[in-house]
């Protein structure tokens, strides 16, 4: 009878693995990764309505300088600072899911039109951390990224 | 009774309230503590206690975009050759949501490098804590950018 619940047990817990991998951990890769690609994508278009919604209330980003910058500061800078985005290729990007906590870890080439007129393709790493609430919306809380020139 | 139960409901959140709260001062105060002993590491050259710290998919970012995995980058710590010192923590910031917490940190220190130059250098960081089931917070991913001070 012991025996037979240990196998039972067993069953159970290789039936639930793949169960856990699918519907929590690879569909919320996926959901994040869908984000991540509809921030890009609002970016080029100059949705900042759209990327408002992905970002939590507590969101703080950081550039390459070392700047930090809140949701508001954030928001701010996209809508008046003067620049314009095209061009938007993605590059590799990994997704690490713990729990309610998805940790994106992207890159991505575009033109940067800066406010003065002159235009630069640059390179973007980023680490953004997404977190998932009670109502099953992800939205971003932290995000720190670097740009370089692109060769 | 409805009324009772409005009171009843309004008492339960009134009293959850500061027990959350209180619970996300004991995570803040973690994370700053663990950072703080994640520095000290580093001057120490103890690799064992950032070890600890990391979690398995841990994963650092540095300011030319390059990643890093947990192995690498206690490799690099460990036989890399560069030593630390002169560490001065600066701002902090620390965000809890749940089990996950966002350590927004800067510091100054002199890196030392395997040739022998020095140069003093300020980080600034984003870190990505979790929690995990046995309550120990361990960091997932890190990416950081660092400057020459002058």
């Amino acid at each position: 009878m012991i025996r037979r619940m240990f196998l039972a047990a067993a069953a159970l817990a290789l039936a639930a693995m793949p169960v856990r991998a699918q519907t929590t951990d690879a569909a919320a890769g996926d959901k994040v990764k869908e984000l991540e690609t509809a921030w890009g994508a609002a970016m080029v278009r100059g949705e900042w309505a759209t990327i408002e919604k992905m970002l939590a209330p507590e969101f703080i980003g950081t550039d390459g300088a070392g700047k930090r910058y809140t949701k508001m500061e954030y928001l701010t800078m996209m809508r008046t600072g003067g620049m314009t985005f095209s061009e938007l290729q993605a590059g590799a990007e990994n997704v690490v899911v713990s729990g309610n906590t998805a940790v994106h870890m992207g890159e991505g080439t575009m033109m940067v039109k800066m406010p003065d007129g002159t235009s630069s393709r640059m390179h973007t790493v980023w680490t953004d951390t997404w977190v998932k609430g009670k109502n099953g919306k992800w939205l971003c809380v932290a995000g720190q990224w670097v740009d370089h020139p692109a060769t | 009774m409805v009324r009772r139960m409005l009171i009843a409901a309004v008492a339960v959140t009134l009293f959850a309230m500061p027990v959350r709260a209180q619970s996300d001062r004991v995570a803040v105060e973690k994370i700053k503590e663990n950072e703080a002993q994640w520095g000290a590491a580093m001057v120490r050259q103890d690799w064992a206690r950032i070890e600890q710290m990391m979690a398995p998919e841990f994963t650092a970012t540095d300011g030319a975009g390059k990643r890093t995995d947990r192995a690498a980058y206690l490799d690099m710590l460990k036989t890399g050759g560069m030593s630390f010192s002169g560490l001065q923590m600066g701002p902090e910031q620390v965000i809890v949501n749940g089990s996950t917490a966002i350590h927004a940190g800067e510091a100054t220190m002199t890196v030392k490098m395997p040739d022998g130059t020095s140069g003093k250098y300020h980080v600034v960081w984003t870190d990505t804590w979790v929690k995990d089931k046995d309550g120990n917070w361990l960091c997932l991913a890190s990416q950081a950018v660092e400057h020459p001070v002058s």
